[in-house]
């Protein structure tokens, strides 16, 4: 019973970080109709920038500031010099542009980091662990969960309570209208761009500790990022939520009780999904 | 036997009721126009004959055979086509590409894969035919996207009768048109076999008037009232809704 | 008359230089084929797929396995690549074509991933990350494929075959309604067109001849390893297709040339192949949309 505990929650630091990948993903897809390949590459660039912050100021806490902050600089200038110019075009050339752009960072990555696999190390006053319910858990795990669910939660407040939130509800449903009100879509879109990379390069530097940090997680971490927003249903925080909920444990559970089908497990739930349900479990198709 | 017959259709999007109970019975050759204030539900109703939309409740016949449920190809093989509200055509392909598609699928083998499409003389005399009917013989070479939106909705008819149907339904076919392109598709719907049974949503009263034998009004997904011209335009209801007394 | 004329020319460039730019050339018609295909789903029934390595790798271990563990002729195997690469289109189109768009995109990955974990993991069978070698190219009559003309020739042959067979299915009826699916596909449904049996044909037809490029990329390689149904060698795929001109058949050809020219050229003088070949993709999407092949047509109109 314990063990199952321990796995549960392991699968919650896993949903986590999908959670914050997702849910930039499912905000980008919802608003704007860009399918962001690179979504992964933010995350990987949060990453690196956070192991370079902490190479010159040691300040774990400064990285997890940082980070955020200029991937999603580069957000703005990918949206705003790259993407703008397609939204007229088929949102198909939007996944090519993008998937030009995973080719781009890896890259560069590459080249700077190298092909290792680099650790962050933890703050102290986030090491070691403490017992719950007869478990260990360890201390990070903690940090992590809790910040998927606040910011998760915080997102969902702002986008369901706040002005600025109604915009972007307005613009999800009918971006045309939403222009037609007087709502400056192509600020917004820059915005909710900037802050899904930001998300992005967050989870980075916060999970790049416990996940690990080197070229290549890009991928790893973005398909099963894309297998969440489409069992969970794009276009809704609600769907990126639960989503990551069911990749996580699924993913996490699978690895320890039936490794050789771990690798097959969410593969087949995403099918699974699709074909009961096309618009994912929490889906609604788009008015336009 | 009718050629269309609609029995207490439902339809709901969770508690958005579009279609309410409606039952409509349309004859063989009869001209039916549907009208109604934006949001009463007519390109939704449309809609569910055609196959594009599934309804909660009720039935639909295509003479006599029943359609309910069945997705657009097969509304479309059993004989009803239909026109598009906004237009809904092939925009990279020639207006008589457009038309000899329709008309392969209705006449010819669309499952070759070897000869050439055009090395079909009937079909393409078929859809050189349409074209003219349509009055677009001389925009047969040009691309839908360089088409002017009157010939757009020109073509939408044309695609629609390339299907052979028996029952076609015309969803605002002078939507957006200025007066004399209105006149030009009055002339083209008036000008259609009286084989054909149409069922046509409209704004343009005049349009209406002149062209309907029959006219149904349809208010929040409900007929209000059905009948001849005449006692459409002398119902006290009708009157109110359009004239707004009432809401 | 003068683009065919340049067509024959650089067809028959390589078996007069022979060498290395001949085994080269032969690479880049293996590939032309595999682009082709992959052209009829997406450039003629605009369904983007992100697997279709799927069916060139499955084809692939057909050959090889048929040949290394079961002795059999790698001309048999070659067919039973083809068989097996339209099984697998046909099972993974049945369930793929239900959705579209994203969905569509993400199911046709994670097909193609499942088959990458398979080949993988199932060592005994398929020799995982190892590969499995250890077959020799055959005969074609008297002439042996180890000779490099011989090769080309087959590899030429394929190709030429398939080039004309698709331009054939794409003038066809059945080709004009897949256009007319990428078009619109309400509106084919409309007119009376089952479009999901339409799109699941298109599927199966890709497949065929991703699977016909496979089984020669297994005579020709004599080798296979997991990367040949790897996403990224459907990403590969997808950028010839891309670089080279969507929906015009020529397109991918050039495509597949150019991909393939600028990968050895670029590898062999520095390590950053992906960046620069991403930074093309991207001048490419952004500015010529239409690739080398609709710069080329935009070029001759400005001359006419």
């Amino acid at each position: 019973m314990e063990a199952v505990l321990t796995q549960a929650f392991n699968g919650l630091v896993y949903s986590s970080v999908l959670f914050l990948l997702a849910a930039g993903l499912s905000l980008i897809f919802g608003l704007m109709n860009v399918v962001n390949i690179a979504h992964g590459s933010f995350y990987m660039l949060g990453a690196f920038f956070g192991l370079g912050v902490v190479a010159l100021t040691g300040n774990f806490w400064l990285a997890v500031l940082i980070a955020p902050i200029i991937v999603a600089a580069i957000g703005v200038a990918v949206e705003t010099g790259f993407i703008r110019p397609l939204y007229r075009r088929h949102h198909l050339d939007q996944v090519l542009l993008t998937f030009g752009f995973t080719l781009v960072f890896y890259d560069l990555v590459e080249t700077f980091g190298g092909m290792q696999i680099y650790t962050l190390a933890t703050p102290g006053i986030l090491a070691g662990s403490i017992h719950i319910l007869g478990n260990v858990i360890p201390v990070y795990h903690l940090f992590l969960v809790a910040l998927g669910f606040g910011v998760g939660g915080s997102l969902w407040w702002f986008i369901d309570r706040s002005r600025i939130g109604a915009m972007v509800r307005a613009g999800v449903d009918d971006s045309n209208m939403a222009a037609g009100v007087g709502i400056n879509v192509g600020l917004l879109f820059t915005s909710i761009f900037a802050v899904g990379a930001a998300l992005a390069g967050l989870a980075g530097v916060a999970a790049g500790p416990e996940l690990g940090i080197y070229a290549g997680m890009d991928v790893e971490i973005l398909i099963p990022a894309f297998i969440v927003i489409v069992i969970g249903g794009t276009g809704s925080l609600r769907g990126a939520f639960g989503g990551s909920l069911i990749v996580g444990e699924a993913d996490t559970f699978g690895k320890a009780y039936l490794p050789e089908m771990a690798m097959f497990l969410i593969y087949i739930l995403m099918i699974a999904v699709l074909l009961t349900r096309p618009d994912g479990l929490f889906g609604r198709a788009k008015a336009t | 036997m009718s050629a269309l017959r609609i029995e207490n259709l439902y339809k709901a999007f969770g508690r958005l009721v579009v279609t309410n109970n409606v039952n409509l019975t349309i004859e063989d050759g009869e001209r039916h126009a549907i009208i109604g204030p934006n949001g009463a539900g007519k390109t939704s109703l449309l809609n569910q004959i055609g196959g594009q939309l599934r309804s909660t409740r009720g039935r639909i016949f295509l003479k006599g055979e029943e359609i309910t449920g069945c997705g657009p190809e097969q509304v479309s093989a059993r004989g009803l086509a239909r026109t598009f509200q906004r237009n809904n055509l092939l925009p990279g392909l020639q207006a008589l590409e457009n038309v000899r598609l329709a008309v392969e699928i209705k006449r010819g083998r669309p499952l070759n894969f070897y000869q050439r499409a055009e090395s079909r003389r009937d079909i393409m005399e078929r859809a050189h035919d349409i074209l003219e009917r349509v009055h677009l013989s001389h925009a047969a070479s040009r691309r839908v996207e360089q088409l002017a939106y009157g010939e757009q909705r020109q073509l939408e008819v044309g695609l629609a009768l390339a299907s052979e149907p028996d029952v076609v339904l015309l969803d605002e076919p002078t939507a957006g048109m200025s007066p004399i392109e209105t006149a030009q598709m009055m002339r083209l719907v008036a000008g259609l076999p009286k084989s054909l049974s149409i069922v046509m949503i409209e704004h343009d009263m005049e349009v209406v008037f002149a062209l309907a034998d029959r006219i149904t009004v349809l208010y929040y997904g409900e007929v209000l009232a059905s009948g001849r011209p005449q006692d459409i335009r002398d119902n006290q209801q009708v009157r109110e809704v359009y004239l707004g007394i009432r809401h | 008359m003068v683009s065919i004329l340049i067509a024959v020319v650089a067809l028959l460039l390589p078996l007069i230089f022979g060498g290395y730019f001949l085994d080269f050339a032969t690479e880049v018609l293996i590939f032309a084929i595999f682009a082709m295909s992959l052209d009829i789903l997406l450039g003629y029934t605009g369904l983007m797929s992100f697997g279709h390595a799927a069916f060139f790798g499955v084809s692939a271990y057909a050959v090889i396995i048929l040949g290394a563990d079961y002795g059999v002729s790698l001309w048999l195997g070659f067919i039973a690549g083809i068989v097996t690469a339209v099984i697998a289109a046909a099972a993974i189109g049945f369930f793929c074509v239900r959705v579209k768009g994203i969905p569509f995109l993400m199911l046709t990955m994670a097909f193609s991933q499942l088959i990458y974990s398979a080949a993988l993991k199932w060592r005994d069978f398929t020799g995982g990350s190892d590969g499995i070698g250890g077959v020799s190219r055959p005969n074609l009559f008297s002439w042996s494929l180890y000779d490099s003309n011989v090769m080309y020739v087959v590899a030429l042959g394929f190709f030429l075959a398939t080039f004309f067979a698709l331009k054939r299915l794409v003038d066809s009826p059945l080709g004009r309604s897949f256009i007319g699916i990428r078009e619109n596909e309400m509106r084919m449904r409309a007119m009376g067109c089952p479009t999901q049996q339409y799109k699941l044909l298109s599927f199966i037809i890709s497949g065929a001849f991703a699977g016909l490029a496979g089984s020669l990329y297994a005579l020709f390689n004599s080798f296979i390893s997991p990367d040949a149904v790897h996403w990224a060698m459907s990403g590969d795929v997808l950028l010839m297709v891309t670089l080279g001109g969507v929906g015009s058949l020529v397109g991918p050809v050039l495509g597949a040339a150019a991909f393939l020219g600028l990968k050895y050229f670029i590898s062999s003088t520095t390590q950053h192949w992906l960046l620069i070949i991403g930074i093309i993709f991207i001048i490419c999407v952004l500015f010529f949309p239409r690739g080398i092949y609709g710069a080329v047509e935009s070029l001759e109109q400005k001359l006419k």
